[in-house]
């Protein structure tokens, strides 16, 4: 289907600017709450995502919870919308 | 009253159609990259958006409600939810919360049907869960039916589910497809038939994946989801587990068996592409999935041109009250406790009626525990 030119022009432009972002955030090799994230896909946490998950966690000792009105950190807004679920 | 889909499909010959082929769209920055170019080539027939993953507008970026926008108003839009928790024993206020949401997105935005999960959720906030079995019981059958009926009601387009990858027993991966087509008959509702979920199942149960596919209502697929997944390796013996993780590249098991499924679906409409943008961690990962796209557009290319549309949904009114199973909702309460504690699969098997402990696959319980401490 072919989509609109504003459309793919503000794809593209939310993607550059939130790469560019992303990439000073974090990156593979970087160290968050004093682990390393490792360059090579592990069997069970086998994404930068799910490091990022863990050192979250471990960094907060209370879980946000939004049911109850927590707010969310943002990496994980950011990184755990998950299309189609993939939490098998 | 309910809103039949009446999108035109492709034409093909004698007044057939061919199924559309798209993706599960992500708003990962590495995902969007993935994406453009096949957006740039309009060569994405259709979207599904899992409107319940994303709920906070700060970080909604500027494009998806364009996107939603333009394929919705092509009818080509599908819906599909994550943590709306199907079969959890007891509705909850949550269960209220994401009924409100979904009323809300479906006036805002235009879908063709609104699918669910086989399974339950396993309690925690929108960024943490992951969908556990349920025993394939009458209650719970019960429970399904009651709560496609509400979806409908509110989405006011056709409901189906997907059937799920993780499973305990043989049993219960030979009749989930059975088991299916009986709670989506009340809502004349349909399947989504995940291939790599059957691939999963196939693989850690030895059983031949056609013949598990054939095991399902075929007629009820109005939608084939085709993903990758990853290799778990469980026990001593170091078995190895196939895993549905949407992390990876679609093995070549589900491009072999694709062609001969689309002739077993004669009222398929969509095909769908899932892959986590967690996923894309190299050009090279982004290039795969653009070559897996292309080829699953060719294979369904390739596929006879005469599938047929079905009137989907229906007008069913659900009773006034929700319906509960407590005891259900004790055991899975309880299920996700053992889960988290567990150190050892004998700690799991300990007080669950009907659930038929006793049958429990080891390696699966061992699984079950690695996906819940992951998710959870």
């Amino acid at each position: 289907m072919k989509v609109s030119a504003f459309l793919l022009t503000t794809m593209l432009a939310s993607c550059a600017v939130t790469m560019a972002q992303d990439s000073v955030a974090i990156k593979t090799g970087d160290t968050l709450a004093g682990k390393k994230i490792p360059k090579k896909k592990g069997v069970v946490m086998d994404s930068i995502a799910h490091q990022k998950k863990d050192s979250l966690h471990q960094k907060n000792t209370k879980r946000p919870n939004t049911l109850k009105g927590d707010k969310k950190p943002s990496e994980i807004d950011f990184y755990f919308n998950c299309p189609g679920c993939g939490r098998g | 009253m309910i809103s039949i889909s009446t999108a035109p499909g492709v034409e093909g010959g004698n007044d057939g159609i061919l199924p559309k082929v798209g993706i599960a769209l992500s708003t990962e920055p590495a995902f969007v990259q993935a994406t453009l170019p096949l957006f740039q080539n309009a060569d994405i027939d259709v979207i599904e958006w899992s409107f319940d993953t994303l709920t906070d507008a700060a970080h909604t970026p500027l494009w998806l409600d364009q996107m939603l926008e333009e394929y919705g108003a092509a009818d080509r839009l599908l819906g599909h939810e994550v943590f709306f928790s199907l079969l959890d024993g007891r509705w909850s206020p949550e269960h209220d919360q994401w009924i409100t949401a979904l009323k809300k997105e479906g006036n805002t935005h235009r879908y063709q049907q609104l699918t669910a999960h086989f399974g339950y959720m396993t309690h925690g906030d929108f960024h943490m869960g992951c969908p556990l079995p349920v025993p394939l019981t009458t209650n719970v059958l019960n429970l399904g039916i009651d709560r496609l009926m509400r979806i409908q009601e509110v989405a006011k387009v056709p409901v189906g589910v997907e059937n799920l990858a993780l499973a305990f027993t043989e049993d219960d991966v030979k009749r989930q497809g059975a088991f299916l087509a009986k709670m989506v008959a009340p809502v004349n509702g349909f399947l989504i038939l995940d291939l790599h979920n059957c691939y999963c199942q196939a693989h850690n149960f030895n059983i031949d994946i056609m013949q598990l596919i054939g095991s399902y209502p075929l007629d009820l697929v109005r939608e084939i989801h085709v993903s990758g997944g990853s290799w778990d390796h469980i026990g001593a013996d170091n078995k190895r587990i196939r895993r549905d993780t949407h992390d990876g590249g679609v093995p070549e098991v589900i491009f072999e068996v694709l062609p001969e499924v689309l002739k077993k679906c004669p009222y398929l409409e969509y095909v769908l592409l899932e892959q986590l943008g967690s996923a894309f961690k190299e050009k090279k990962d982004q290039l795969h999935f653009q070559k897996d796209f292309y080829r699953l557009k060719q294979v369904v290319g390739n596929a006879s041109k005469d599938h047929q549309k079905k009137a989907w949904g229906n007008t069913a009114v659900p009773p006034k009250t929700q319906l509960n199973d407590e005891v259900l909702y004790r055991q899975q309460r309880n299920l996700e406790t053992v889960l988290s504690k567990a150190r050892k699969v004998e700690d799991v098997r300990e007080g669950f009626t009907d659930w038929q402990t006793e049958a429990w696959k080891t390696e699966m319980i061992a699984t079950a525990i690695k996906v819940y401490q992951k998710w959870n």
